[in-house]
């Protein structure tokens, strides 16, 4: 057989195969530049096309993630502004039974002073049943009711509500009000106590109750630090997932986004081609000899 | 030797040179013919005679007309032939595939079951609010559709392509039937019916095209046709295929003695490589009912470890109540759920506090555990699907693309051998025209040495 002997038909054949090949990959280059895309289905490159999907995941997880940091964050706002004003109702209480506990003061000062004291229980009352839009902060997983009645009994859950800031760390939503106001030391009972030591126009034991005052104030502080700690916590947990979220934006771009200038280098030099490859296959086809005949 | 001898030569010549002619007329005419083999005339000495102790000529004959046809290339064209349709075939059915699992451009299923679990992730903020549960029920209930749409565009893909196998399957009976007939008509010609073998040679290639065949040539000239070890047409005779179908599988038979023989490994072509793509889309349908089965067991299990509003432990999460050929067709998010969502059991106590929310915390952290086959997530386990099937597109491809190589290859060693090349017909034209011009004056020249001799003796 002799297979150097070349035919009209096998270079028109050859000159289809070309225009097919070169308009399938210009089509797949118009393609990408379109759609900003190297990957457009899965059998561009299935493994890339997994890693990717799964970078995506990744990618919409912290987004998710980023919401619930919001809501946190403006949960331990509240809860920080709460316990601030918490502490400030004892800082004012102490300055109080320490007046109170003078023997400069009289039974009608102290009287006084006690509706003042009783002021500061119904702003006490009102702390720790602060609310987030609907929900009551000191309440615990029970937040869609007050956390306190109005004889200061708890009436929340002692589980607190947490939500998911990372792959593995949650943080609280929500606080068990029973532990921060009636923990350690009941700060209703410190203040009603150092009400009716003022009543009863009792200096010894309005001076004996200081120390409850303080212990009720460090207590409250400590839950104020355990929120700030939170606090940090979360807003490092949002630090983390913007960078992790950067990070993985770029792996997903290198897996799927084109080149911009190589892809439309490649697409000129594809339309080059074609156009050289139908002037020459063209010429090509046509049997010269008989021209000449 | 005389005048008239001379005169006979020349019509021998006029003869030959005009055979030629009509060969390398119809070799131009049939340039473009697909399967045409050219046409070349075979020329001899005409029997010399003996006067005295010498010998001499009388001319030309025309020994023959030959097809310039090599039966290895041909053999080799119609395999590749059969292998090239195969592989394109399958890919376009799994191309057609890849659609439902495309999750590139638009979200697919993997996208979509993180979606629940980004839902779920949410709903942490506080597990009682309505529209974070309706979100929850948003994801899951078009997860779940979109699991069973795809399941069922996959059954609706098969059926498509068994419909198409039935109509491939009654031409290729028809052309069995075809080459069966010119083999008779071949045998007739004693094998030299140069058009009837080229008509031949393209319903045999035509057939390859479709089943995938093989064959050899007889003394007689008839083609014996074979699919695997199986004959399909073995001289005037032909015999039919058949194919039945279920679910998802294609099975095919050729009668024999009145029986039925299957042949399904032996499919070859464009029917091959679609029963091909049968099996591998009934292979991603067996995987989706299993992903249904074991995301239903994951979510429905700790779903019901939970408790509602109303203190009750949770419901079905996902339903899959069979109906169709697979599983995941029936696929669904719970309508009771759907209807009210008071009904998520978040919650890990009976007292149902509003922020329980300890069991969707566990239903989130399912979205990484191994609980699937091969210790993958759910996410996982789609995302493996996924690639089988790029995979399988891809190979398809590749397969397709050698194919077109090895093909092209040999349809230009065949054209080398029995294609028309103008420029060479062009060169026979003006040489066979020159042989007719020289025998024309040759006659004219004896004629008129006829006349001189016939002058001379009036």
């Amino acid at each position: 057989m002799n297979i150097y002997r070349t035919t009209q038909g096998s270079m028109s054949r050859l000159l289809t195969n070309t225009a097919s090949r070169l308009n399938s990959e210009i089509r797949r280059a118009e393609t990408q530049a379109i759609t900003g895309l190297k990957l457009s289905r899965p059998s561009d490159g299935p493994a890339d096309v997994a890693s990717a999907l799964k970078l995506r995941g990744l990618i919409e997880d912290q987004a998710e993630y980023d919401s619930n940091v919001t809501r946190a964050l403006s949960f331990h706002s509240r809860a920080d502004d709460a316990l601030s004003q918490a502490s400030e109702i004892f800082k004012r209480a102490k300055e109080i039974a320490v007046a109170g506990a003078s023997e400069t003061y009289d039974a009608t000062s102290r009287a006084a002073m006690a509706v003042e004291v009783a002021s500061l229980v119904e702003n006490l009352s009102a702390v720790a049943n602060s609310r987030m839009g609907e929900r009551y902060l000191f309440a615990g997983n029970d937040y869609d009711e007050p956390a306190f009645d109005a004889a200061f009994a708890y009436q929340g859950s002692t589980d607190t509500p947490e939500t998911q800031i990372a792959v593995t760390t949650w943080t609280r939503t929500g606080m068990d009000g029973s532990e921060v106001f009636q923990g350690s030391v009941d700060a209703f009972s410190v203040l009603q106590d150092l009400e009716t030591a003022l009543l009863a126009n009792d200096p010894a034991t309005v001076s004996a109750g200081i120390s409850d005052l303080d212990a009720a104030f460090n207590h409250l502080t400590s839950w104020r630090q355990r929120v700030g700690n939170e606090e940090n916590i979360t807003l490092d947990a949002e630090e983390t997932a913007g960078n992790i979220s950067t990070i993985l934006k770029d792996e997903f771009n290198n897996l799927v986004a084109i080149d911009e200038a190589e892809t439309y280098t490649r697409l000129s030099e594809l339309q080059q081609s074609y156009t050289a490859a139908m002037t020459v296959g063209s010429a090509s086809v046509s049997g010269r000899l008989f021209d000449l005949i | 030797m005389g005048i008239l001898s001379t005169l006979s030569s020349a019509r021998s010549g006029l003869n030959a040179a005009s055979v030629a002619l009509d060969a390398a007329s119809n070799n131009v005419s049939n340039a473009s013919t697909e399967g045409y083999s050219r046409r070349s005339v075979r020329l001899e000495n005409s029997d010399p005679i003996q006067i005295g102790s010498n010998w001499r000529g009388t001319g030309v004959s025309v020994a023959g007309v030959d097809r310039a046809y090599d039966v290895f290339v041909s053999r080799q064209l119609v395999a590749s032939t059969g292998d090239q349709a195969e592989a394109e075939s399958e890919y376009g059915v799994l191309y057609l595939s890849e659609s439902w699992f495309n999750d590139v451009e638009i979200d697919g299923l993997p996208t979509m079951l993180q979606g629940v679990y980004d839902s779920l992730t949410q709903a942490t903020q506080d597990p009682s609010d309505e529209s974070l549960r309706r979100e929850v029920a948003t994801s899951s209930n078009t997860f779940a559709t979109r699991v069973s749409s795809t399941a069922e565009s996959l059954v609706d893909l098969q059926d498509q392509v068994q419909d198409r196998m039935d109509g491939e399957l009654s031409e290729v009976n028809q052309r069995i039937q075809n080459i069966a007939d010119l083999n008779k008509a071949v045998i007739a010609s004693q094998g030299n019916a140069a058009d009837l073998l080229d008509q031949r040679d393209i319903q045999i290639s035509a057939l390859a095209e479709q089943i995938g065949v093989d064959f050899h040539l007889e003394e007689d000239g008839s083609a014996t046709v074979l699919l695997g070890g199986h004959t399909l047409v073995n001289g005037i005779e032909g015999r039919t295929l058949s194919v039945q179908h279920s679910a998802g599988e294609s099975s095919f038979f050729v009668s024999i003695d009145d029986g039925l023989t299957g042949v399904s490994g032996e499919m070859g072509g464009a029917v091959g490589g679609m029963s091909t793509a049968l099996d591998r889309i009934e292979g991603y349908l067996d995987d989706l009912d299993l992903f249904v089965e074991e995301l239903s067991t994951q979510f429905n299990d700790q779903h019901a470890l939970g408790f509602d509003a109303s203190g009750t432990a949770g419901q079905e999460w996902f339903q899959a109540a069979g109906g169709g050929s697979h599983l995941a067709e029936s696929f669904v998010f719970n309508q009771n759920l759907l209807d009210d969502m008071d009904l998520f059991a978040f919650a890990a106590n009976a007292s149902a506090s509003a922020g329980d929310g300890e069991n969707l915390r566990v239903m989130i952290e399912m979205e990484t555990d191994g609980a699937f086959t091969g210790s993958k997530s759910g996410e996982g386990a789609l995302l493996s699907l996924l690639s089988e099937v790029g995979e399988d597109a891809a190979s398809a491809l590749r397969s397709t693309e050698q194919q077109a190589v090895v093909l092209n290859d040999l349809q230009g060693l065949r054209d080398s051998i029995s294609g028309v090349d103008l420029d060479e017909e062009a060169a026979n034209l003006i040489e066979f025209q020159a042989s007719y011009q020289a025998a024309a004056k040759v006659l004219r020249v004896s004629g008129e040495l006829f006349d001189t001799l016939m002058d001379a003796v009036r």
